[in-house]
């Protein structure tokens, strides 16, 4: 008689279609919703643009950032 | 899809940024097709050279991560000192950057990717990473609507070194920090290890480079988090089902206005953006071999990736905004949120293991 284990098969590998098929649909997602946030938001106004290079412009950022509390 | 249909879509999207956006953000665009495809071909993982010196001993790439600290911090202080308008990634020591930065290094080594990490492996195509992704962005923007919740639990002014001390003092004293860490791994990891690889050194030094331009050119500290819950935003907005009038955070003038606009204006967004798609060209190159995951793997894995997320706004940031840019731009938030993480970490490794990832 053979003991029996409690060790679970191991998971299948992601074939190449299916990886394949992930990517995309990944990528059509994330070009999906720049797509929609180019269309619904305002119209870029291109005679206000930022300073090409901050440093030495005078302006200070506009950009947010993730250690920013406010 | 093959590197040069690749480049040529990647180019495309550069010209389209120049001509309808702003040429500012062409450029953040680029820099970030270098952070990404650095990353990626480096596989500067600051997850797994932590994971490889607490399971392996391996101190390689913890030494290439102290590498880019000490190397950006020696291009960015100077240049903070010189022009008053670029800012340093000051977070406000706190409660939550505590409580956060201790789940982030916990949850960033089940979901095997900090906040660089999440979005180059994902750009290469890795399935979890993919998922996660917008999980990550939906914690992000979680953490961000219950900021003021958690930052009336304590918290002082944000302190930076660079206008306390100067520049000078301010990077001495951030490359005797890292010394100490140093020495801290050397007596961790024993007598006998090797420190430097050959693709850990190379990553550093383009990676210090890149977040030196980024500086340059948004003004502001390379940041991958705020990106992130900007997009979550967004769409909850537009859903409505999120007011951001009433909302600590998103009411602040600042990001109010952000919400308004396309998000490819957005700094934090285009360099994200940008690290995909230069993770995604190197990726064309690559055999797509993955490691399968078992469904409760994929159940954990996600989880964390929303941890991950929410905890990396109350942290102030990830590996990239509050460690790389905290610590090389001279904030004190920085410091404290490295060994918390470490912490976190810690733990981490032995839920990884525990999971079987």
């Amino acid at each position: 008689m053979t003991a029996q284990t409690n060790t679970p098969l191991p998971p299948e590998p992601v074939n190449r279609s299916t990886l394949t098929a992930l990517k995309v649909l990944f990528w059509v997602a994330l070009i999906g919703f720049l797509s929609w946030d180019w269309v619904v938001s305002p119209t870029i106004d291109l005679r206000n643009e930022p300073p090409v290079i901050a440093a030495g412009s005078g302006q200070a950022p506009t950009g947010g950032h993730c250690s920013m509390a406010k | 899809m093959k590197r040069f249909p690749l480049a040529a879509l990647i180019a495309a999207f550069f010209i389209f940024l120049l001509w309808t956006v702003s040429v500012r953000q062409a450029l953040l665009f680029g820099v970030g097709i270098g952070l990404g495809a650095t990353l990626a071909g480096a596989r500067f993982g600051f997850t797994t050279g932590w994971r490889q010196l607490i399971e392996n001993r391996d101190p390689k790439g913890v030494t290439g991560q102290v590498l880019l600290l000490g190397l950006a911090a020696l291009l960015a202080m100077p240049l903070l000192a010189a022009y008053p308008e670029l800012t340093a990634a000051l977070g406000p020591p706190s409660i939550s950057l505590l409580l956060g930065a201790f789940v982030f290094g916990l949850t960033m080594q089940i979901a095997d990717g900090c906040g660089s990490g999440t979005l180059y492996k994902a750009g290469l195509g890795i399935p979890l990473n993919m998922g996660i992704l917008p999980l990550f962005a939906l914690g992000s923007f979680l953490g961000s609507v219950h900021l003021g919740d958690w930052l009336s639990l304590g918290q002082i002014e944000p302190v930076g070194l660079v206008d306390l001390w100067g520049a000078e003092k301010a990077l001495a004293a951030t490359l005797v920090g890292l010394a100490v860490a140093l020495l801290a791994v050397r007596w961790w990891v024993g007598s006998g290890k090797a420190w430097l690889d050959r693709r850990w050194v190379w990553g550093a030094v383009i990676l210090a480079l890149l977040a030196t331009l980024n500086l340059l050119i948004a003004g502001q500290p390379w940041g991958v988090v705020y990106g992130f819950g900007l997009w979550a935003a967004k769409a909850a907005h537009a859903a409505q089902v999120f007011d951001p009038t009433g909302n600590m955070f998103w009411s602040q003038e600042g990001n109010a206005q952000i919400l308004t606009q396309t998000v490819l204006l957005d700094v934090t967004s285009i360099t994200n953006i940008g690290i995909l798609a230069g993770a995604l060209w190197i990726s064309a190159n690559a055999s797509g071999a993955t490691k399968p995951l078992t469904k409760q793997q994929w159940l954990i894995g996600l989880g964390a990736g929303f941890l991950l997320g929410y905890s990396s706004r109350l942290a102030f940031g990830c590996n990239v905004g509050a460690m790389l840019s905290g610590v090389s731009t001279g904030s004190l938030h920085g410091w404290i949120w490295i060994p918390l993480a470490f912490a976190g970490t810690l733990v981490g490794v032995r839920v990884r293991r525990h999971f079987r990832f």
